[in-house]
């Protein structure tokens, strides 16, 4: 990210190689079409480099780039409105999310599993999990409290408990 | 099934998926970045970006209280001068901390976005209810709009102020970077006032002084949201 900041191309192409993954999956836990993630993607690296100037070296790299994408995903919902519908391509629509039949069959995604949490407790859990932050970061990038990061996690954890074990997945 | 349990299918679907970005991706974005890629020099330290907002808030309530004569301050014993001016710049340090921290992105928070202007708020008057007994209401109206408008002046300026300090910042939650800015610009006219104004009756001091910071925070909040919305990011 120094690097980038001293306008080094190949350090910016690395950059999105190596964490572009992890965004889309954050934005897929909100969004279900995938070219609208990859579209949110692609404005938090646009926003990423108008303001990384703001990025200090030697800070974590994780709660900054969450903190501007949590950014784009409400602006993103504030100009298309929150609670709009949701549009599905055919193709995406037979790849959606499975019933108790099928799941533990196909295997879970994180998706799947995270679907039916509240996006607070969700979004906790993915960065947790997903980008493998840790609970001060996450409280940095969600501008919350590590109190208020281990009281979503574990209501999140009551929630995945019982609907795994509905299904019948095992640890 | 336990946590242990729980983190183990969490672990395995998270490092299952997460398409890595494909080259037409990154060439995408590389496209549109790189008109613009030049080194930038990245923003001032957090300590540096405090104390900046700390001394435009003192020079700019000393100014301003210069300039509309220091009667407060010819007016309190020394006990009021300490309790009161060390209030009033221990609730601006906080607040210079605060607003710092909202130009960040992911940087720590001392509180929530409302918890800061709000609790700043409150330890002022706190700070004043315990220090002015004084329950007269002598011109009450008159008085308190000439307070009113000189400490809104100040604050103005101060907002200003801190608008250049922060202008390289970016605040993810406009909202709550406003309301911090606009707390400590209206901190910066409650200082103003406590040197200028010779009136310590608590209604007047609570009513008028602290209106002002309240009504920084609100102005703050919303002037920020309309910055982002007319200047996006």
């Amino acid at each position: 990210m120094v690097r980038y900041q001293r306008g080094d191309i190949e350090a910016a192409a690395a950059l999105i190689r190596a964490l572009s993954p992890q965004l889309r999956r954050f934005f897929l836990l909100e969004t279900v079409s995938r070219r609208e993630a990859d579209d949110l993607v692609q404005d938090t690296w646009l926003r990423i480099h108008r303001v990384r100037h703001t990025y200090r070296g030697g800070e974590p790299l994780l709660p900054w780039l969450y903190a501007i994408a949590r950014r784009v995903r409400v602006d993103h919902y504030r100009k298309y409105r929150r609670g709009a519908h949701r549009e599905r391509t055919l193709d995406e629509a037979s790849h959606a999310r499975s019933g108790p039949q099928s799941g533990p069959e196909r295997g879970w995604d994180l998706e799947t599993i995270l679907a039916d949490l509240p996006a607070p407790q969700r979004e906790v859990v993915q960065m947790l999990k997903v980008a493998g932050m840790s609970l001060e970061e996450v409280a940095r990038a969600t501008a919350s409290s590590v109190g208020s990061v281990k009281q979503k996690a574990h209501r999140a954890y009551g929630k995945l408990r019982e609907k795994l074990t509905v299904f019948g997945v095992s640890g | 099934m336990n946590e242990g349990d729980i983190d183990g299918i969490l672990n395995r679907a998270g490092a299952e998926g997460g398409e890595p970005a494909t080259d037409e991706f990154v060439r995408s974005v590389l496209g549109r970045i790189e008109p613009s890629l030049r080194p930038v020099r990245p923003l001032w330290p957090p300590w540096m970006l405090s104390c900046a907002l700390g001394l435009a808030a003192i020079v700019v309530a000393l100014l301003g209280a210069q300039f509309c004569g220091m009667y407060g301050w010819e007016e309190m014993g020394l006990t009021e001068r300490v309790a009161v001016l060390g209030g009033i710049a221990a609730v601006g340090a906080v607040c210079c901390v605060g607003l710092t921290a909202r130009m960040i992105p992911g940087a720590r928070t001392l509180a929530g976005p409302v918890a800061l202007p709000a609790g700043a708020v409150a330890i002022v008057l706190t700070v004043l209810a315990l220090l002015f007994r004084s329950y007269a209401v002598d011109d009450f109206l008159e008085n308190g709009l000439i307070c009113f408008r000189a400490g809104l002046s100040c604050a103005v300026a101060m907002g200003l102020a801190a608008g250049l300090v922060t202008l390289r910042g970016y605040a993810v939650d406009p909202a709550a970077a406003g309301a911090a800015g606009g707390a400590l610009a209206g901190l910066s006219g409650v200082g103003m006032l406590a040197l200028h104004c010779p009136i310590f009756d608590l209604p007047h001091v609570a009513t008028w002084h602290v209106g002002v910071m309240v009504v920084g925070a609100g102005v703050g909040a919303l002037s920020a949201v309309a910055c982002r919305r007319l200047f996006p990011v």
